[in-house]
Parts: structure tokens; sequence; C-alpha cells
């Protein structure tokens, strides 16, 4: 059966980004940034488990700045899908589907993610800085 | 088995496939999917802010350190159910990804085989690396 190339739906292009629409898609991206990073999880969980050797290449790779730039970026993406995970649970349980309430807890999201990165980032650093 | 017989059409019914099925309802299991990425989520929740904590608060340890951390009954549980919940949520949610995106049939139930292969020996290798690292001389 031949059939017509028909136009598929949605024309993401068509619509102005909206608070709603990009924190969804956001939970996408970010949840597939997190399924590299559970690469990282096994390599480092191996890498512990076959000895110190080991162990310290891996350490070191992860101290590189591309390896401190992935853990940035997993830091950020699990934050993330962790604040916006908890707000489509409340969804789950039936709250929060006014247009204001959407509105707002995207915000949060964003929010805490940003504040969440950036405090355990100061964090690390200021424990590394103390140890050395 | 027949494609007609699977569906539960007897051998020479003349009764279409269509009106077979037509007014037998839901079939109930519709949201399993759904349910379990779920359940998962909520699993994760508390699992990954104790993992965060930990990790963050044991920057810098070296091996040894980290031995004796794994070798806790309790931190070496909530490890083992870390990487479980991770690689089961990950084995449901990436599946939905492929199902949306990738529209090449064979492409698509190759990549869905690959996903669950994948996750079940990261899983395990995990798991047996935690043993190992907290049970392991």
């Amino acid at each position: 059966m031949t059939t017509r190339k028909r136009p598929l739906s949605p024309h993401l292009s068509v619509y102005k980004g909206q608070i709603s629409s990009v924190v969804s898609v956001m939970q996408r991206i970010s949840g597939g940034g997190l399924a590299v990073g559970l690469g990282f999880f096994v390599y480092w969980l191996g890498a512990a488990a076959y000895g110190p050797e080991t162990y310290a290449t891996a350490q070191w790779f992860l101290t590189t700045w591309f390896g401190y730039l992935c853990l940035f970026g997993f830091s950020a993406a699990m934050y993330f899908h962790l604040c916006n995970g908890v707000r489509h649970l409340i969804w789950d349980i039936g709250y929060g589907f006014e247009i204001h309430q959407v509105n707002i807890g995207g915000i949060l999201v964003l929010a805490s993610t940003a504040g969440l990165t950036v405090l355990t980032w100061i964090f690390i650093f200021a424990k590394l800085g103390g140890a050395s | 088995m027949t494609f007609r017989s699977a569906y539960g059409l007897k051998p020479g019914s003349k009764r279409s496939a269509l009106g077979h099925a037509r007014g037998l309802g839901s079939t109930g299991r519709g949201t399993e999917h759904w349910y379990w990425e779920r359940l998962t989520a909520l699993a994760l929740v508390p699992l990954t802010l104790w993992a965060i904590v930990s990790l963050v608060t044991g920057v810098g340890a070296d091996h040894a350190a980290l031995k004796v951390w794994m070798s806790m009954p309790g931190n070496m549980t909530l490890m083992i159910l870390l990487a479980f919940f991770f690689f089961w949520h990950a084995w449901i949610a990436v599946g939905v990804v492929i199902e949306d995106y990738v529209h090449h049939e064979a492409a698509k139930t190759g990549g869905l085989i690959v996903l669950k292969f994948a996750c079940i020996l990261c899983g395990t290798f995990s798991t047996v690396s935690i043993l190992k690292i907290g049970l392991g001389g």
C-alpha cells in the first residue's frame, strides 16, 4: 500500500517557546543525558572494583577539565530531572493542573535546579580546596 | 499459531478480527509501563538524594576510604538498589524515547533489544562491582 507523504504534527517550530513546553522537552533531554551518565556510573564502579590503580585512573579522568565538565552537566541534569520528576509525580496524584500552577511549578523547577547545582559545586570545591 | 487464532478467533470463523475485538474493552494492562516508570521514579527520589549527599561529602576520598564506606551493609544495600532502579528506570524511559523517535521498524526493534541487554549487563556489572568493593579483600 502506498501512502502520500503527509505532514506530521506537532509542528514544534511554529510555536513560541513556553515554560511548560520547554521544561517538558528538557525532561527528555536531561533523561537522555543521564542515560549517558549511567555509563560513567558503571565505569567508575568497575574501576573501583578492579583495584586502586584503575580507580586512580578513573579519578584522574574525572578531574580533568573534560571530566569536570561532564560531572557538572550530569549534576545539573540530575537535579533538573529529579525536581521535574517530583512535579510529574504531583500531577500524577491529581494536583497542580491550573495554568498558573504549571507555570509557577516550571519556574520553581528551573530555580531549584540552578540553586542546587551551584550549591553542590561550591561545596565540592570548598572541600577539595580544604583538603589540599 | 496463526495471527487470527492468536487473538482468540476460532479456526474457520468468518468473523473479522475487528468485529471480534470491538466491545471487548480495555485489557486492564494499558497503564503498566506508565505505572512502573512512576514507581521506579518514586524509589529514585530518596535514593539519588542519598547518593548525591554521600558522593559530595566523600569528595577526595581514596580507594581505601571507598572500600570502608562500601563495606557498611546499609551503604551497600542502598548502592545496589540505586543501580537496580537506575537501570530499571532507563529500561522503560529510554525505551519510550526509542519508540517515539525511531520510525524504521528494524532499527526500533534492534534498538530496544540492545537497550534491554545493555541495562541487564550494566545493572549486573554494577551490582558485582559494588559487592567486590565492599566485600573484596
